[in-house]
């Protein structure tokens, strides 16, 4: 984030990146489960689709990306 | 309706299995061992005489009122002193015991002022009972020696804005000092003097200016008019009184609303409160006149734009306006562009209602309740790793801690009434380990001492738990017959494995978290072998980018120690508000339904759709930080907020505004015009919690009643504004009474299936789970099992915030609130509890002082990323160099204006805790408090001009 606030999409990935940085030290796979099931329990379908639409601008965790096909 | 009077047994009641069985004037009675004699007359049917003893204190053997014959015994003992034993046969009734108490009477009143019937305590004076239960007729030694009745205005000391000290009415019986040391614990009374000369004294000042807390304990403790409530002066007694909850923090205390009619004459504790036990602070026990205060809004209102004056229309006009905009929005932008937000202020009722209004009458899940800035950590962490969303004790079971750690928590000033539940606790001998930045009141305060206190910086919580969690495990202190029988052993070994890693030693942390190592290990070996180990934690664990991490690593700690499941024992958040914990119980969140059960969950969604009849969404709602950031981006347009104000309380107020501003239909229902208002083109009146029935449930999940004591001043009480905008909204709901709201929450929730108002007004209160396999609730929960089954550790790294310090922002702000203040201000500062906060201010270390050139009081300008503002300083050293401390209980001080927007990566609980600033001197209040002060002006202008409302 930025001086005065960043954009609704910027925030997004903020919060996916956050996300994966807490599963990071478990093993590949649950580290995974982990990211992908809190984003489909917390998040709105609309957050989601807004993440994925502009994945490939964002500085998203590789972690993050891992799973962004389990979000659609 | 009466008056209730709990029978006061003289000394404390006594709990043992052992009994003993002794005769009083003749009557056999059995009663538990260790039971005084005063207080088995009193199981026995019948009082002895007392003036110096009530049982909230110790006996103290004093008045020598309550004298007895003992047959077998010479002379005529105390029998507050005298312990009840077997075979013992007690006369309190005798010619010679007569005598002596009518002499001893004599005594007292000979210098006591005979006004009886002009004395507030007139009708609820101990000493004028007892003057009559012993027969007094005559005062034979006169008035013309040395007494303290011949200028009584010079005695009195009426500095304190609730009560009086008349110093010419004290018979020096010490209840006061005593209940200042034995309830509350805070030691500020004394008693001065030797002799004649002795008369209670606050110290060396007077009571305002003195140690004490206001709690009102030596008030309620005093047989006299000696200490007398300002308002029972000015009302005299009450007629009748009420049992009902405090709407303040998550204590919850059970009060006596004492009352003349619908006037609140007193507040009074109640003995039987399950939280409370009796006593009170000084928010609850006085500061209750917001509920009636001139700036209380009783009109709806509308108004097309902010900038234009409100306009008082009726009720109807005001709901359909409502319900008019939010349809229209919903038809332009989506059955996703409106939500609500529900309070932890109002009952389990209104909030129950509010979730089921936008998840059936709007058709989306975008509700969330204010527990997303403050607790929400912990509702995710505890559901992980035990499998509920709630602390694991009652208030009671710190009496059998014989460890308690206190992490992020300031109890005195933000919980005081379980504070003092826990100093008397540490007074008889558990050790305390304080986890805080700052050198808050319970590192060393009368007779309190911490064993350990760890000042670490702010936000390294998680390194600290870890820290000890790793001497713990390999100092080989885990209690592994527990971790083997309890918990999952595959997340336990991975877990072990994780934390047995060197680089989370105490040593290899201590340069970032500025805790010595030693006392780390220190602690962590207290903890882990000092028996009974307790943990309390409040907002500085949750309010973090890592706030649910901690939550995790506390319960890593707890369950490795084996100290979860039993008395003494536990994980303890200390809720900010009254019904944080039933807020969030009832479904406020937008991923869940009441009972903490997600909206995916078939099974679930289709029993609530069956009973409410309507389709409902499987998929999460928005949280409020992300309507406030759709909201900006143009795709939320309309909000319901009930009783909240997050122009003032949540973070980075600009975006906050910016957020509102960009809304079409801000409805705002509230007792009072708040911050969130000038924003706002709706205005419904909200009602106190005098005016309404309903539930609050604590901190320790107990489900208190609250009860109207007078009719909601607006006309409506919250929970039917609630119906009637579902109403125009379309869909209907039928509710006549808050309990029948609560029986479909009961029908709907299977830990509160045993819940009911009938079982509420019989029993008093009932810590959920309440059903068929705890009728009467659960007070300690994670007994035999964990709710999840077996419990889980959580590999918990340490991951640091991205709000970072560095040249421009070299200190490190957290903020928090004291005693006298309630959130952001809007009850407490409507009280006389203004007079101890008349601004907040910025807690500053000499050393940080010094080198910016500022002095004490100085106007500082506190600048963050965010934005600025001008505070007061004052220096410390209770903050440590490097973090600066102030509180948001004005609005005008903006505080949240500095605070950012990173937060809790599981749930988004805003990271209050950890700002990066500057500090330097100003001449001048900061733009936006400028601004502030225009828009008092400008966004909260009523049009008087209107026609009247009906």
């Amino acid at each position: 984030m930025t001086d005065g606030g960043s954009s609704e999409i910027e925030k997004l990935a903020h919060m996916a990146n956050q996300i994966a940085n807490f599963f990071r030290p478990y093993p590949e796979q649950a580290a995974r489960d982990g990211v992908r099931t809190h984003i489909l329990s917390f998040w709105t379908p609309k957050m989601r689709a807004e993440l994925l639409a502009h994945a490939d601008g964002l500085k998203l965790d590789p972690l993050v990306m891992a799973v962004l096909p389990g979000l659609a | 309706m009466s008056l209730i009077k709990e029978i006061d047994y003289g000394t404390p009641i006594r709990v043992s299995e052992a009994r003993v069985a002794l005769t009083i004037d003749g009557q056999a009675v059995t009663v538990p061992a260790g039971t005084s004699v005063m207080a088995a007359a009193v199981y026995a049917g019948t009082q002895i005489p007392r003036l110096c003893a009530t049982d909230s204190l110790e006996p103290f053997g004093s008045c020598r009122m309550c004298l007895v014959e003992i047959d077998g015994r010479r002379g005529t003992p105390a029998s507050c002193t005298t312990p009840a034993e077997n075979g013992m046969v007690v006369h309190t009734q005798t010619p010679r015991l007569a005598k002596l108490r009518r002499g001893v009477m004599e005594l007292y009143i000979s210098d006591h002022p005979l006004d009886c019937l002009t004395c507030a305590a007139n009708g609820d004076c101990e000493l004028q009972d007892m003057a009559g239960t012993v027969g007094l007729r005559e005062v034979r030694y006169g008035y013309e020696g040395d007494n303290h009745l011949r200028n009584p205005e010079a005695l009195k000391d009426e500095s304190n804005p609730y009560f009086t000290y008349d110093q010419s009415k004290c018979i020096v019986c010490n209840r006061c000092v005593r209940a200042c040391e034995e309830v509350q614990g805070t030691f500020a009374l004394t008693i001065a003097g030797r002799g004649f000369e002795s008369r209670v004294a606050p110290g060396a000042t007077d009571f305002f200016g003195s140690e004490c807390v206001s709690c009102g304990a030596c008030v309620q403790a005093c047989p006299t008019a000696t200490l007398t409530e300002k308002s029972v002066i000015e009302h005299g007694q009450p007629e009748h009184s009420v049992i009902t909850t405090c709407a303040y923090c998550g204590v919850g205390c059970s009060f006596k609303a004492e009352m003349q009619g619908s006037t609140v004459v007193r507040m009074m504790p109640y003995k039987h409160g399950g939280a409370n036990e009796g006593h009170s602070c000084v928010k609850g026990r006085f500061a209750y006149g917001y509920a009636t205060h001139k700036d209380r809004m009783l009109k709806p209102m509308v108004r097309a734009k902010i900038t234009d004056a409100w306009r008082e229309v009726s009720w109807d006009e005001a709901i359909a306006h409502a319900a008019g905009e939010f349809h229209r929005l919903q038809a332009a932008h989506g059955v996703d562009s409106i939500g609500a937000i529900t309070s932890s202020r109002c009952t389990n009722e209104e909030t129950y209602l509010i979730q089921k209004l936008v998840r059936a009458g709007f058709g989306n899940n975008n509700v969330d309740t204010c527990a997303r800035v403050c607790h929400s950590p912990t509702g995710y962490g505890l559901k992980v790793t035990l499998g509920t969303s709630a602390g694991t004790q009652d208030f009671a079971s710190v009496a059998h801690a014989d460890v308690i750690l206190v992490i992020g928590a300031n109890p005195t000033d933000a919980h005081p009434v379980f504070a003092s539940r826990m100093k008397k606790r540490l007074r008889d001998g558990a050790k305390l380990i304080v986890v805080d930045p700052r050198h808050i009141d319970l590192v060393r305060s009368p007779h309190v001492q911490a064993s350990y206190h760890l000042p670490l910086r702010p936000g390294t919580n998680v390194a600290v738990l870890n820290a000890m969690a790793h001497v713990i495990v390999t100092d080989g202190l885990v209690a592994e017959d527990y971790v083997r029988a309890r918990c999952d052993l595959a997340d336990f070994e991975s877990w072990a494995r994780f934390i047995a890693d060197p680089h989370h030693s105490p040593e290899a942390v201590e340069a970032l978290t500025g805790v010595p190592s030693a006392d780390v290990r220190a602690a962590a070996r207290l903890y882990a072998t000092g028996g009974n180990a307790a943990i309390y934690y409040g907002l500085g664990v949750t309010e973090h980018s890592q706030g649910s991490t901690t939550v995790m690593a506390m319960a890593n700690l707890a369950m490795a120690t084996g100290n979860i499941g039993h008395v003494g024992a536990g994980i303890n958040p200390l809720r900010g508000q009254n019904n944080v914990q039933g807020a969030c119980d009832m479904g406020s969140f937008p991923h869940e339904f009441s009972g903490y059960r997600h909206v995916s969950d078939d099974a679930t969604r289709e029993t609530f759709e069956g009973l409410w009849g309507t389709h409902l969404r499987s998929d999460p709602g928005l949280r409020i930080n992300n309507m406030l950031d759709e909201a900006v981006e143009g795709r939320f347009r309309g909000i319901y907020i009930q009783g909240e104000d997050i122009a003032q309380s949540d973070p980075n107020t600009q975006h906050v505004t910016a957020a509102l501003e960009a809304m079409e239909c801000v409805v705002v229902q509230d007792l009072f015009l708040n911050e969130t208002a000038k924003y706002a083109h709706v205005f419904l009146p909200g009602s106190s919690f005098l005016e309404k029935d309903g539930t609050f449930t604590n901190a320790e999940r107990r489900i208190n009643r609250v009860r109207k004591v007078m009719p909601p001043m607006a006309g409506l009480a919250d929970w039917e504004v609630t119906v009637a905008l579902s109403n125009a909204l379309g869909y209907k709901m039928y509710y006549t009474h808050p309990s029948e709201i609560m029986d479909e929450i009961a029908a709907m929730t299977p830990t509160f299936s045993g819940v009911s108002y009938a079982k509420l007004d019989q029993v008093g209160s009932v810590q959920w789970p309440c059903n068929d396999a705890a009728p009467l609730g659960t007070p300690v929960m994670h007994i035999d099992r964990f709710v999840r089954g077996l419990g889980k550790f959580m590999i918990t790294e340490y991951v640091p915030t991205e709000e970072r310090t560095g040249a421009r922002f070299p200190l490190i702000l957290t903020t928090g609130r004291i005693l006298s203040q309630y959130n952001v201000g809007a009850q407490t500062l409507r009280t006389e509890n203004r007079k101890w906060h008349r601004e907040d201010e910025l807690e500053i270390h000499p050393f940080d002082a010094e080198s910016r050139g500022i002095v004490e009081d100085d106007l500082v300008l506190v600048a963050s990323r965010s934005g600025e503002v001008a505070l007061h300083a004052h220096i410390t050293e209770r903050v440590q160099p490097g973090v600066v401390y102030t509180t948001f209980h004005h609005a005008k001080s903006g505080t949240n204006v500095i605070t950012s927007e990173f937060s809790d990566w599981a749930t988004n609980c805003p990271e209050y805790k950890v700002t990066a600033v500057q500090v330097r001197r100003t001449n001048r209040l900061s733009d936006w408090q400028e601004q502030f002060a225009d828009n008092e002006v400008a966004l909260k202008r009523v049009d008087m001009l209107a026609p009247a409302a009906e």
